[in-house]
């Protein structure tokens, strides 16, 4: 054979030992961290009491605790206190993010499903369908979000499902942008020309050489749209636009309790700690995950 | 072996169509033409060549001067939207020039193969190389995942990879130049192609590499008798590893002949210029190269005459007016130039010193 240049990069060890072969050791795995493990389990957890929240041995969430009083301090039987209706504030907290994480999670999905296809397509195919489908887009992003989304719900009538299909609907244009660029940039690069040199078809190309690539720049804003979906449904909830009493969400409870924080100090922090714990959690576990399937470069 | 101009293919073609076997590659009056903002862009204009098995054509030229556009025109391999190719390319006799994309694609990678200027980018960052070469492998021979894992382990000892089952489990980025060039060759030759197309495979590499990559080439071109063509800018690289060059210049083919007459008998201005403009080991040091001054001529807007007529130290009035056909040389009918004042005949014009437009 003919000779070798001499192999040298960052990410491995190579190792001759005496009168023994070389020995390439692989690279060793990006750490992720002890935080990183925090904020899977925190998410871990939050996804295990909301799913099984009615085998928990928590109160029921619709009761009326006439007994206990309004606006009562925790105590055993009722670890985060009553609201002032009486109910068990642990009970809805839970139930409430059972809202919240199904309207991000829903949300989300339709955000992903739409805004990813249509941005891959876009920028594969250019042209006359790309640019009407980008002005498209930036209408819907000149928008002002948060007031559209108030005017369709009071029209539309505010169910969780309509919230999630308007919410979901208003995050497509920001996966749009981002999957079309990344595509975009990935579309030109010359080894999409050699994928298609050697015999693949443009559904292979897309799905095998480019999606890919974009992979690592969606996690980033799946995680970024599903915080933001969250926080979104919060402040309709503190408005009072999310879903119908008496169903709690996070916002719904944040702005129920808002009247006067100094009674209600528990019933206020523990829906806005959950909400910063979860949005904390998803971007910096989100983050770690991109770094840990970014093979470019930047990475060595 | 000949190569023509479409005006001067009566005595080339009259041997060929003798034999009973098709060349291997026989491309006729192959026009590129871009539809840009500014008008039509004509990257290849009417460029005719033959390549038998096992033969190796040199394209030369400067940069724009349509190499690239010439050889995945070629393949098909152009961006399908506002670009139209015309002409003809019999692939061991089969038309490609268009030709249904289904078709190309069962010959791309399998019997044409490409090797690619950039090994930095042509290689997907985001797979394994074992798995780049094996999709090949899988998608034309039709081979079991397994089985195409061992013989990307085993193209990647041919082509000079050390440890090549640890390797083939590396991603892109943590090899060097050298080594992805390897793998991109290792992916061209993964089908036994019948005709490969190196497109400036040695111009993103260091000097030192350069030469292994061009051996490599060599040896796995005589081991599998394949047909090659091999784009390139640096004359020094084809003088020695072609059989034939063509030298282009604005898309068109200015000089043609078989690699040691060309160097020998150097007709066209322009191919002198480039030769001229290559440094040389025996020139004592500080010896100024000699630049082409101007720049190649806008494409959209193409010069009447001869398209080298404004950078052409020689040219005469004639030049300017008429462009000069490709024809064959009388002493020597493999040798092809499109000059009106070839170097090596004095003619009377230019014994009076000629005007020198630079």
């Amino acid at each position: 054979m003919l000779n070798v240049d001499p192999v040298v990069s960052d990410g491995e060890v190579a190792v001759a030992a005496a009168g023994e072969q070389l020995e390439i050791l692989e690279a060793p795995k990006r750490p992720l961290g002890f935080f990183f493990w925090c904020c899977v389990g925190w998410m871990f957890i939050l996804a295990i009491v909301t799913i099984f929240a009615s085998f928990l041995p928590i109160k029921p969430v619709g009761t009326f605790y006439y007994n206990v009083g309004r606006d009562a301090t925790p105590s055993f039987a009722h670890l985060l206190g009553t609201d002032e209706l009486t109910r068990d504030v642990l009970s809805r907290l839970i139930y409430g993010g059972r809202v919240s994480l199904v309207i991000g999670l829903a949300g989300t999905a339709i955000g992903i499903g739409f805004g990813g296809v249509l941005g891959m397509m876009s920028a594969y195919v250019r042209g006359k369908f790309d640019a009407a489908l980008s002005f498209a887009m930036y209408v819907v992003l000149a928008f002002p979000a948060i007031i559209a989304v108030i005017c369709l719900l009071e029209f539309w009538g505010r169910s969780e499902w309509h919230i999630i299909v308007i919410l979901g609907l208003f995050s497509v244009p920001f996966i749009f942008r981002v999957v079309r660029a990344s595509t975009l940039a990935c579309a030109t690069k010359e080894y999409v020309t050699a994928a298609r040199s050697q015999g693949a078809t443009t559904g292979r190309v897309l799905a095998k050489d480019i999606f890919p690539n974009v992979i690592p720049s969606l996690i980033a804003y799946t995680v970024f749209t599903f915080g933001g979906i969250i926080t979104t449904e919060g402040a309709l909830g503190f408005l009072g636009l999310s879903v119908p009493t008496p169903e709690p969400s996070w916002g719904t409870m944040i702005g129920e309790a808002s009247g006067d924080v100094t009674v209600t100090l528990a019933y206020v922090l523990a829906p806005a700690i959950a909400l910063f714990l979860t949005l904390v959690a998803l971007n910096y576990a989100g983050e770690q995950i991109r770094l840990r399937f970014d093979t470019s470069e930047q990475k060595l | 072996m000949s190569t023509s101009a479409p005006e001067t293919l009566v005595t080339g073609d009259a041997k060929s169509e003798g034999q009973a076997e098709h060349k291997l590659l026989e491309v006729t009056d192959l026009r590129t033409t871009f539809h840009t903002p500014r008008g039509p862009l004509v990257a290849v204009d009417g460029v005719s060549l033959s390549l038998e098995r096992g033969e190796t054509l040199g394209i030369v030229g400067e940069s724009g001067s349509g190499k690239t556009v010439l050889s995945r025109s070629i393949m098909g391999l152009i961006p399908g939207r506002n670009t139209q190719l015309s002409g003809s390319v019999l692939f061991d006799g089969v038309e490609l020039v268009g030709a249904p994309e289904s078709l190309l694609r069962s010959i791309w990678g399998a019997r044409i193969a490409m090797v690619f200027q950039d090994p930095m980018t042509s290689l997907n960052p985001v797979h394994r190389i074992g798995r780049q070469i094996a999709e090949t492998l899988r998608l034309h021979l039709k081979l079991s995942k397994k089985l195409a894992a061992e013989s990307a382990v085993t193209l990647l000892a041919q082509v000079g990879i050390p440890s090549p089952e640890l390797r083939a489990r590396n991603y892109p980025v943590e090899l060097s130049g050298g080594m992805r060039q390897r793998v991109m060759i290792a992916i061209a030759l993964a089908c036994g192609p019948q005709l490969l197309l190196a497109d400036e495979p040695t111009t993103g590499l260091d000097v030192t590499i350069q030469a292994q990559i061009l051996d490599l080439l060599a040896e796995a071109q005589s081991m599998r008798h394949m047909a090659m063509i091999f784009v390139t800018h640096d004359l020094g690289i084809v003088a020695t590893r072609t059989d034939q060059i063509m030298v282009m210049y604005s898309g068109r083919a200015v000089e043609v002949a078989p690699t040691r007459q060309l160097f020998a008998n150097v007709r066209m201005p322009y191919t002198e210029a480039l030769l001229h403009s290559t440094p040389r080991i025996g020139d004592p040091s500080h010896t100024r190269l000699q630049a082409i001054d101007g720049r190649p001529p806008d494409l959209v807007h193409r010069p009447v005459g001869c398209a080298f007529a404004a950078r052409c130290p020689y040219a005469q009035e004639k030049c300017r007016e008429e462009s000069p056909p490709l024809i064959a040389d009388a002493a020597e009918p493999d040798h092809f130039y499109a000059c009106w004042y070839p170097r090596g005949t004095p003619t009377p014009a230019q014994a009076q010193g000629g005007t020198s437009v630079a």
